[in-house]
């Protein structure tokens, strides 16, 4: 189990509070709309207890919608429309990752009662999410050092080669997860059709009750606010 | 149909469709970048299908499954989270998965003809049915979010003789795409004996 100091609360609430704010964060508009649905994104955040990580997205959502008032339109609309945007699902995504451990999240979905087809793929998707980010970092080192670096030139100037470079040994890296994955669920157990029983025990309590009618209540805030004519700046 | 995998449900192979459902969409989330302007926004969807035929086509390849082309293209339409898009991609996973049923999952041909069929559909609900059904709103919200130069710009490039346009041309980058991603399985993962 991993140890951290804020509230304990179900693993379902948090990848319900992932799934409304990438919903939210593209379907709605940006502007105060955007800053309330990190405000909300970042309490939760900070209930999980990760107050290093809360500070420093804070620090960097501040820092990017500032400079997106000084910036010409095209480059602020990058910040506005994507960086800031992806910044929020990146909190939500964090909070899952630094606070549930995978098996926990697989007990809860399983216990609810959702289909083996859709639980593996979510615990892998966000299991792999990491992981894919440092095997970008490796294959990149490796490239450099095999004098084929991804500088914003390079893709420009020879684009198949970069494509080629970067991607294959990306999905083949990702090839070998799948398998070493499927070996080690094979292993316990995962294909074999009875009940399964958990080291994990799952229950919804009434902090998690209250917890989750806050959230959705914060979210519909959000909402309301978003078809509200009051502009950020 | 002499390779397919005549094995039912494995869950190797909803891990390998579920990955590379993935990579996929972090491809997509990169080409995405390109919308700080009018003009980049309309290559978004043709660089995707461009770049993101290896993914489909190691789906087919590493699992040689129906189900798991249909779960691909459903997943990459799941997270738009945006309800067009995910019928239109939830078809395309359907069509794409009875195309792979009754042809196999390792015809190139057939194989290419349903990513067209996919990326046509995804560009069609993700980039160019708000602009063709609902141009009002959209028009609406892009100004608030981009300001209204960018709106300016969007407004003469946006017709419905543009969208056909660009979704030929999105069909046009699927099928190099397709035809990239068959060299690239050859040369890379058929001769490590990955496929």
């Amino acid at each position: 189990m991993r140890t951290h100091h804020g509230l304990y609360y179900d693993s379902r609430i948090k990848l319900l509070l992932i799934l409304l704010t990438s919903a939210l964060a593209f379907a709605l508009g940006g502007g105060l709309t955007g800053l309330l649905l990190f405000g909300v994104v970042c309490l939760f955040s900070f209930l999980s207890g990760l107050w290093k990580t809360s500070i420093k997205f804070l620090t960097a959502y501040i820092a990017l919608l500032m400079l997106a008032q000084i910036l010409p339109i095209h480059l602020s609309s990058v910040i506005t429309f994507f960086l800031l945007r992806i910044l929020t699902i990146a909190l939500a995504l964090n909070i899952l990752f630094q606070t549930t451990e995978i098996a926990e999240l697989i007990a809860s979905l399983q216990v609810s009662h959702i289909p083996q087809a859709i639980v593996i793929p979510i615990a892998i998707i966000l299991r792999f999410l990491p992981s894919l980010k440092q095997d970008a970092i490796y294959i990149k080192q490796g490239m450099k050092t095999r004098g084929v670096g991804l500088s914003f030139w390079r893709v420009l100037s020879h684009p198949a080669q970069t494509y080629e470079g970067f991607l294959i040994p990306i999905l083949m890296r990702l090839l070998m997860t799948a398998t070493e994955l499927s070996a080690s669920a094979e292993t316990r157990g995962i294909s074999y059709p009875c009940k399964k029983t958990h080291y994990i025990l799952v229950d919804f309590r009434l902090r998690d009750g209250l917890l989750l009618i806050g959230m959705l209540a914060l979210f519909a805030v959000v909402i309301w606010t978003s078809f509200q004519p009051i502009s950020l700046f | 149909m002499q390779n397919e995998n005549k094995k039912g449900f494995q869950v190797r192979d909803l891990i390998v469709t579920a990955l590379l459902s993935v990579c996929a969409l972090v491809i997509y989330i990169l080409c995405a970048f390109l919308s700080f302007s009018p003009y980049t926004m309309l290559v978004v969807s043709p660089l995707w299908a461009l770049l993101a035929a290896i993914t489909y086509f190691l789906v087919a390849a590493k699992t040689k499954k129906p189900w798991a082309l249909f779960i691909f293209c459903a997943v990459t339409g799941i997270y738009g989270f945006y309800p067009p898009m995910i019928i239109c991609c939830i078809i395309a996973g359907i069509i794409s998965a009875l195309i792979a049923w009754k042809t196999g999952c390792t015809n190139g041909k057939t194989l290419t003809i349903s990513y067209i069929i996919y990326m046509v559909l995804a560009a069609f609900s993700g980039t160019y049915i708000p602009f063709l059904f609902f141009s009002k709103q959209t028009l609406e919200q892009y100004a608030g979010m981009f300001g209204e130069s960018y709106l300016g710009i969007l407004q003469t490039l946006v017709s419905p003789i543009t969208a056909i346009i660009m979704l030929i041309v999105v069909g046009l980058c699927a099928f190099i795409g397709a035809i990239i991603a068959k060299k690239l399985l050859k040369k890379h993962f058929q001769k490590a004996g990955m496929v």
